[in-house]
C-alpha cells in the first residue's frame, strides 16, 4: 500500500459522515456531528476551533486511535475505522507520523534513541537508524543535544526531538495536535516553520490541530470547527506564511558554526532517500512476515 | 522490530529499576534454591536407601527359590503347589537362557560339613556356600589374598574362605569343662590374619560329623573318612550377604556346586557305612515338610530338587524387576533388593512429595512476585507503552518486551538460585554429616543427605525461565490491550 502511486487528484484521506458520541452515564456528548472531509496529497491543512470543539477527537479518529460512532475514515483506500489493532499498528508504522502537544518522548531514552524509535519498530538495523536519527537531529538544529535525555532539554528542544521522530521514517502523513501549545511565540514560529518546511520538502501531507489563528496561517487550507461540525473551509494559499530558506530554522548556537559544517536540507535529503530505499524494502519484508505469523 | 532490539528494550527496562528487579530476582533465587534443595534431599534419601540395600547384597541379584504353595487370602488357607518346579539343572538352564541373565549361582546350604585344619582344629562357624566356580568372578566377591574360584575349580573341592574363617579355628579338646562352643571371633579388616590360610603346609579337610573330635573315637565302627581340600583365596571382610543374613558378617566357605555335591555324596556314603545303614534305606535328597506334609515329591515330572536356592545375576539394574517376573512365570519364587527398593521408594514417595511441595510453594510465590513486578512496571510505563503503540510499535513486539523481561528475571534468578542451592546443599550435608540419615531409617549409609545431580541444575534453570515467562504472560497481554489514547492522554 505504501508503494501505491496516488494521483494528485485523488484524496489521501476521505472522511464521510463522521460522528462521535461519548456516553457518560446518562449524558451523551456529541463530540463530532457528521464531518465530511477530503485531504489531498502534499496538502498542509489545519483544523481550527475553540477548546472542546472536537478537533482532537477528529484527529484521533483519522489516526485510528479512536473508533467513530458513525461514518468512515478511509486512508489510501483502507478503512481505518474497521482495521484491527494489529493492522493499525503496522499501518501507522508505515504511513503516519505524530507530533504531540506534550512531546511524548520516552523519558529514559536519549534524543537519538527517541528519534530512531519508529525505525527500530520497523526493524531497521541499529547502525542505519542511528545514522539517520543523527541526520534528523542535525536538521532540527539539535546537533549538540543528541545524547541528552528529555529531562535535560527545554520544551522547544523536546518538541524538535518530537518533530525529528515524526519525520524520521518519512511517513506519508504527519499529524500534529497543538504542536506548539506549550511553547512561547518565538519558539512556536521556529517549530511551525520547521514542520511545514519538512513536510513540503518530503511532499508529505500534514494535518495540524490548533486553536491559534497565527498557526493556521501556515496551512494551505483551514477547516473551522465549531461544536463538532465544519463551519467553514478557507483556502489559505494566497495569504499563507511561507517559511524562509532552511537556515532560518537553525537556532542561534548552530548558526554561529562554520557554514560548510551546516547540513543543508537538500544534500541531507539525498542521503536520507538513499537510506530509506533500503529501509522501505526492509519494512515491507517485515510486514509480510508479520502477517503470516499472526 | 528485530528480536535483538526487543531484548535490548527488555534488558534496559530490567536494569532501570535496579532495586525492584533485584528483589524480584531474589524471590526467584529463593524459589529455585528451595526446589533444588528439596529435590536434592529426596534424591539423597533414595541414594541412601540404595546404598544401604546394596550393602546387604547386590541390586543386580535375584534370589530364586521353589514355590511350595500360596496363601489364599480369600479362603484363608494355604494351598499346596502340586506341580512344583524344582531347582535342578533343567531350571538352571531355563534361567540362564533368559535375556539379561549374566550368571546363575547354584546355592546349597552346606550344613553338616565342617572344615578341619591340620587334623586337630575345627571351625564350626563356617557353612559351605556353593557357587558356580566358572562365574564366581561375575558376582560381587572381593579377594584379599589368593584368588577367586575359576573354571579350573569346577568339580573340585577347592574353596575360598570369607575373612572371618581363619579367626575361628579351635581345638575342641582344649575347651574348658563346661564350654561347649568356642566364642565367635569377627576379624577386623586392619588386623593381621592369625595365620596364612594359603600356606602350602596347612592341611585342610572336611567332615560330615558334627561332633568330630569332641568325643573319644569309637574304633568298633568304620573309620571316618576326611575329605582333603585346598584353600585358594581369602575374601575381604564383608557384611553378610542375603543368603546368611542371620549373621552380621560373612562366615561362609565358598566351593564349586558340583564339587560340593560330589563331596557330599562321598561323605554321606561314609556316614551310612559308619552307622551301618544299608545303601537302599539311606535317605537321598532333601526332605521338606510344610504343614506336616512331605512336599518333596510334588514336583513336575517327578524331577528332583538339587539346589536350595539360585542367585541370578542380571546385567542391568533396570532389568531386575523384569527378569524377576520372567522367573516367576517359570513357576518359581523370586525376590530381589530391587523389590525392597521399590517398596521403600513407594513408602518415601509421600515424604518426597511433601519436600517437593515445599519447594513448589516457594516457586509459586516467586512466580506471583514476578507477575506483580511486571504489572507494577506496566502501570508505571502505561504512558510509554501508549506512545510506542501510537508511533507504530507492533503488539507482538510490546508483548515480546515484557515476556523477555520476565524471562530475564527467571533466568537470572534460576542461575543464581542453583548457585545458592549448592552452598545450601554443602551446608546441609555438613550439618547433617553423621546421623541425619537415621531420621529416614537409613543407618548404614555413608551417602550425603543432599545430592544435586547436574540434570537438576539444568531443569531448575529451565523451570525458572519458563515460570518467569508464564508469570509475565498476563502482564504482557495486559500491556498490549492497553488503550493507546487513554495512555497518552493521562498526564
Ligand atoms: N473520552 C471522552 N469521554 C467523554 N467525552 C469526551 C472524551 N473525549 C472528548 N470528549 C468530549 O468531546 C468534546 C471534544 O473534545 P476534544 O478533545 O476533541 O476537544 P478539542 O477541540 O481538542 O479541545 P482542546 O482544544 O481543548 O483540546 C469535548 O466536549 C470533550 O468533553
Ligand atoms: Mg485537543
Amino acid at each position: 500500500m505504501a508503494e501505491k502511486v496516488v494521483p494528485t487528484a485523488k484524496p489521501v484521506i476521505v472522511i464521510k459522515g463522521l460522528t462521535k458520541i461519548f456516553t457518560l452515564g446518562k449524558e451523551k456528548v456529541a463530540a463530532l456531528n457528521g464531518i465530511d472531509l477530503e485531504i489531498f496529497p502534499t496538502e498542509i491543512i489545519c483544523l481550527l476551533g475553540t477548546s472542546g470543539s472536537g478537533k482532537s477527537t477528529l484527529l484521533n479518529m483519522m489516526a485510528g486511535l479512536e473508533k467513530p460512532t458513525k461514518g468512515s475514515v478511509t486512508i489510501y483506500g483502507e478503512r481505518i475505522d474497521k482495521m484491527s489493532e494489529r493492522k493499525l499498528a503496522l499501518f501507522r508504522q508505515k504511513n503516519m507520523g505524530f507530533v504531540f502537544q506534550s512531546y511524548n518522548l520516552l523519558p529514559n531514552l536519549t534524543a537519538i534513541d527517541n528519534v530512531s524509535l519508529p525505525l527500530a519498530f520497523a526493524g531497521v538495523r541499529r547502525k542505519v537508524r542511528t545514522k539517520r536519527a543523527k541526520q534528523m537531529l542535525k536538521l532540527c538544529g539539535l546537533g549538540k543535544r543528541m545524547k541528552h535525555k528529555p529531562t535535560q532539554m527545554s520544551g522547544g528542544q523536546q518538541q524538535r526531538v518530537g518533530i525529528a521522530r515524526a519525520f524520521v521514517a518519512t511517513p506519508k502523513i504527519v499529524f500534529a495536535d497543538e504542536p506548539t501549545g506549550n511553547l512561547d511565540t518565538h519558539t512556536t514560529i521556529e517549530i511551525m516553520e520547521m514542520m511545514v518546511r519538512m513536510a513540503r520538502e518530503n511532499k508529505q501531507t500534514l494535518v495540524i490541530v490548533t486553536h491559534d489563528i497565527e498557526i493556521a496561517a501556515y496551512a494551505d487550507k483551514i477547516y473551522h470547527i465549531i461544536d463538532g461540525r465544519i463551519s467553514a473551509v478557507e483556502d489559505n494559499r494566497d495569504k499563507q506564511i511561507i517559511p524562509a530558506s532552511s537556515t532560518s530554522a537553525e537556532p542561534e548556537a548552530e548558526q554561529q558554526k562554520n557554514e560548510d559544517d551546516k547540513p543543508s536540507i537538500r544534500s541531507a535529503d539525498d542521503e536520507i532517500s538513499g537510506i530509506l530505499e533500503n529501509f522501505s524494502i526492509e519494512t515491507e519484508d517485515k510486514s509480510e512476515n508479520n502477517t503470516e505469523e499472526e | 522490530m528485530k528480536i535483538f532490539d526487543v531484548i535490548g528494550f527488555a534488558l534496559s527496562n530490567f536494569l532501570r529499576r535496579k532495586a525492584r528487579s533485584a528483589l524480584t530476582v531474589l524471590g526467584v533465587i529463593i524459589g529455585t534454591a528451595a526446589v533444588v534443595i528439596m529435590l536434592s534431599i529426596g534424591i539423597g534419601m533414595n541414594k541412601g536407601f540404595e546404598d544401604q540395600l546394596s550393602s546387604w547384597g547386590s541390586l543386580k541379584e535375584i534370589s530364586v527359590s521353589e514355590k511350595y504353595g500360596t496363601y489364599n487370602e480369600e479362603t484363608d488357607e494355604y494351598e499346596e503347589n502340586t506341580s512344583r518346579v524344582p531347582l535342578d539343572d533343567i531350571t538352571l538352564d531355563d534361567i540362564k537362557a533368559l535375556d539379561h541373565v549374566q550368571a546363575v549361582k547354584p546355592g546349597i546350604y552346606g550344613y553338616g560339613a565342617y572344615l578341619i585344619k591340620d587334623g586337630k582344629e575345627k571351625c564350626s562357624q563356617g557353612g559351605i556356600e556353593t557357587v558356580d566356580a566358572a562365574t564366581m568372578a561375575d558376582f560381587e566377591y572381593e579377594i584379599l589374598i589368593g584368588r577367586l574360584l575359576n573354571e579350573d575349580d569346577v568339580g573340585t573341592t577347592n574353596f575360598v574362605m570369607s575373612y572371618n574363617i581363619p579367626f575361628n579355628f579351635y581345638n575342641p579338646r582344649e575347651l574348658g569343662e563346661n564350654e561347649w562352643f568356642a566364642p565367635v571371633y569377627t576379624g577386623k579388616n586392619d588386623t593381621e590374619l592369625p595365620f596364612d590360610p594359603l600356606d602350602e603346609n596347612i592341611k585342610y579337610q572336611f567332615t560330615w560329623w558334627y561332633g568330630y573330635g569332641e568325643q573319644p573315637m569309637d574304633f568298633s565302627r568304620p573309620r571316618i573318612v576326611l575329605e582333603d581340600a585346598k584353600c585358594v583365596g581369602v575374601l575381604v571382610q564383608d557384611k553378610a550377604s542375603v543368603e546368611n543374613y542371620n549373621q552380621d558378617y560373612d562366615f561362609s566357605i565358598y566351593m564349586d556346586g558340583k564339587g560340593y555335591r560330589d563331596m557330599n555324596d562321598r561323605l554321606q556314603k561314609n556316614r551310612n557305612k559308619y552307622y551301618g545303614i544299608p545303601e537302599d534305606e539311606a535317605s537321598t535328597g532333601t526332605v521338606y515338610f510344610v504343614n506336616g506334609v512331605n512336599v518333596a515329591d510334588n514336583t513336575v515330572e517327578g524331577r528332583e530338587t538339587v539346589y536350595d536356592y539360585l542367585t541370578v545375576l542380571v546385567d542391568d539394574t533396570d532389568e531386575v524387576i523384569e527378569v524377576s517376573k520372567e522367573i516367576m512365570d517359570l513357576g518359581l519364587e523370586a525376590s530381589s533388593q530391587m523389590d525392597t527398593l521399590e517398596q521403600v521408594q513407594e513408602q518415601t514417595k509421600f515424604l518426597r512429595t511433601i519436600l517437593g511441595a515445599i519447594g513448589a510453594v516457594a516457586f509459586f510465590v516467586a512466580a506471583i512476585s514476578i507477575a506483580n513486578t511486571m504489572v507494577m512496571s506496566i502501570y508505571e510505563r502505561t504512558r510509554e507503552i501508549g506512545i510506542m503503540k501510537v508511533i507504530g510499535c507492533k503488539l507482538g513486539d510490546i508483548r515480546g518486551m515484557f515476556l523477555v523481561e520476565a524471562a530475564i528475571i527467571g533466568v537470572t534468578g534460576g542461575v543464581l538460585g542453583v548457585g545458592l542451592s549448592y552452598l545450601m546443599s554443602m551446608l546441609v550435608n555438613k550439618l547433617a554429616s553423621g546421623g541425619a540419615m537415621e531420621m529416614f531409617g537409613i543407618y548404614s549409609s555413608e551417602s550425603a543427605i543432599s545430592i544435586i545431580p547436574f540434570w537438576l541444575d539444568i531443569v531448575a534453570i529451565i523451570l525458572a525461565t519458563v515460570v518467569g515467562v508464564i508469570s509475565g504472560l498476563y502482564p504482557a497481554i495486559r500491556a498490549t490491550r492497553l488503550s493507546a489514547l487513554e495512555a497518552i492522554k493521562n498526564e
